[in-house]
């Protein structure tokens, strides 16, 4: 009989952290939700079990917009784009903790810590790594849209996930991830900016910005591809 | 709208797990469920709500419901609890499957066909059973029974299509 995985430490991860995200006073606890919410996911995902993954979705959406703004907010941006970040955020934040009060949350909780381990005959990275390889083929080599690769290192993310639940060496995603990661913040960032609408010139500016990251990252598309071929 | 109250496939006993919301389906329990969605199947009968009790023996069965999905799992924990707690209005989806366990399931069934859950005994679910239901909406007395489904009925119509 082959090794099983049990989800319990993330399990336990997710319950703290929608304590002290419902809390409010520490940013982490936000953060914290949507990382435990993207492990269980991956984790259902690599045994090709399907209950339980909308509500995790629907916990990390409830905690996505003050998450995005928690992080903007630590941002060099102008004083009256901060002001209404802080708008936004004092906005985003009640739906968030209406989110959390909802019998649905602790119920999430604890389906997962109910569910049996993942056993050796479920494992199967095919589905998270086709996801994977369909993102990177949407990605115009040539002339690589930001918000492409932006997706690209989302998919990513489950792929290291999965290997990190199976103990596998997931270092060569990590780093495609991490060189990813200044781009994916530079598209949040942007998106923001335009959704405040007052500062064209910024906006035009971070647009030059993501071109010049999405042109730094045509040139590792290869290794990837190989990367994720290697984990068939 | 239609909705399916199911009850949960075969468990292993009580004290078999760590407690009792971690009793898990035995493989014979699992195996003859598979016949009975086999049998769902063989109705024509999809879904585009899965909704189900946070216990594992009913998320298992849920589980084993997936492919009759099409639209989205959500856990209530008043499926594992008392009926009358239920938010009858987030069964909102046309045909919606409820996962739960006894006696909620009955309570559940005589909330919706007679309007209390003073008949809760009169609806008999076997381990593995449904309960169709529809009506205009699901709320106290608004909806009428379509067909109840034992595993042993369902599993004969899966083996009478094949």
């Amino acid at each position: 009989m082959g090794r099983s995985i049990a989800s319990s430490a993330w399990v336990r991860r997710l319950r703290s952290a929608i304590v002290v995200a419902r809390r409010g006073e520490d940013p982490e606890g936000v953060h914290q939700v949507r990382v435990a919410c993207r492990r269980l996911t991956a984790w259902l995902d690599l045994g090709g079990r399907r209950v339980g993954r909308d509500d995790l979705k629907w916990l990390r959406d409830a905690a996505g917009p003050v998450r995005d703004l928690d992080v903007l907010l630590t941002r060099d941006v102008p004083p009256a784009m901060k002001r209404w970040l802080d708008r936004e955020w004092k906005k985003a934040r009640p739906a968030l903790e209406q989110a959390l009060d909802e019998p649905r949350a602790l119920a999430t909780v604890r389906l997962f810590e109910n569910m049996g381990p993942l056993r050796s005959e479920e494992l199967d990275m095919g589905a998270l790594l086709d996801k994977a390889a369909k993102a990177l083929d949407r990605v115009d080599g040539k002339a690589a849209h930001p918000e492409e690769l932006h997706v690209v290192r989302r998919k990513l993310r489950p792929v290291r996930f999965a290997l990190e639940w199976q103990k596998k060496d997931a270092r060569a995603i990590a780093e495609v991830q991490d060189a990813l990661g200044a781009l994916s913040d530079a598209v949040i960032l942007h998106r923001m900016t335009a959704q405040w609408g007052k500062d064209r010139a910024r906006e035009r500016a971070l647009e030059a910005e993501l071109r010049q990251l999405a042109r730094a990252a045509i040139p590792t598309l290869p290794a990837i591809r190989a990367t994720l071929k290697g984990l068939r | 709208m239609e909705v399916f109250l199911v009850r949960h496939a075969v468990a292993v006993a009580d004290g078999a797990a760590r407690t009792d919301a971690a009793r898990a389906l035995t493989k014979a329990g699992r195996k003859e469920f598979a016949g009975c969605v086999k049998g769902l199947e063989a109705l024509d009968i999809t879904f585009d709500a899965l909704v189900h009790s946070p216990l594992r023996r009913a998320a298992e069965t849920a589980e084993l419901l997936v492919p009759l999905l099409d639209g989205r799992t959500r856990v209530d924990p008043a499926l594992a609890d008392r009926a009358d707690g239920m938010d009858l209005s987030t069964i909102a989806g046309e045909r919606t499957a409820l996962v739960g366990h006894e006696p909620y399931m009955g309570q559940l069934a005589s909330i919706l066909v007679v309007g209390s859950s003073d008949a809760a005994r009169r609806f008999a679910f076997e381990k593995g059973g449904v309960l169709w239901l529809q009506g205009t909406r699901a709320a106290p007395g608004a909806m009428e029974i379509v067909a109840m489904l034992p595993p042993k009925v369902l599993r004969a119509l899966s083996s009478g299509r094949s």
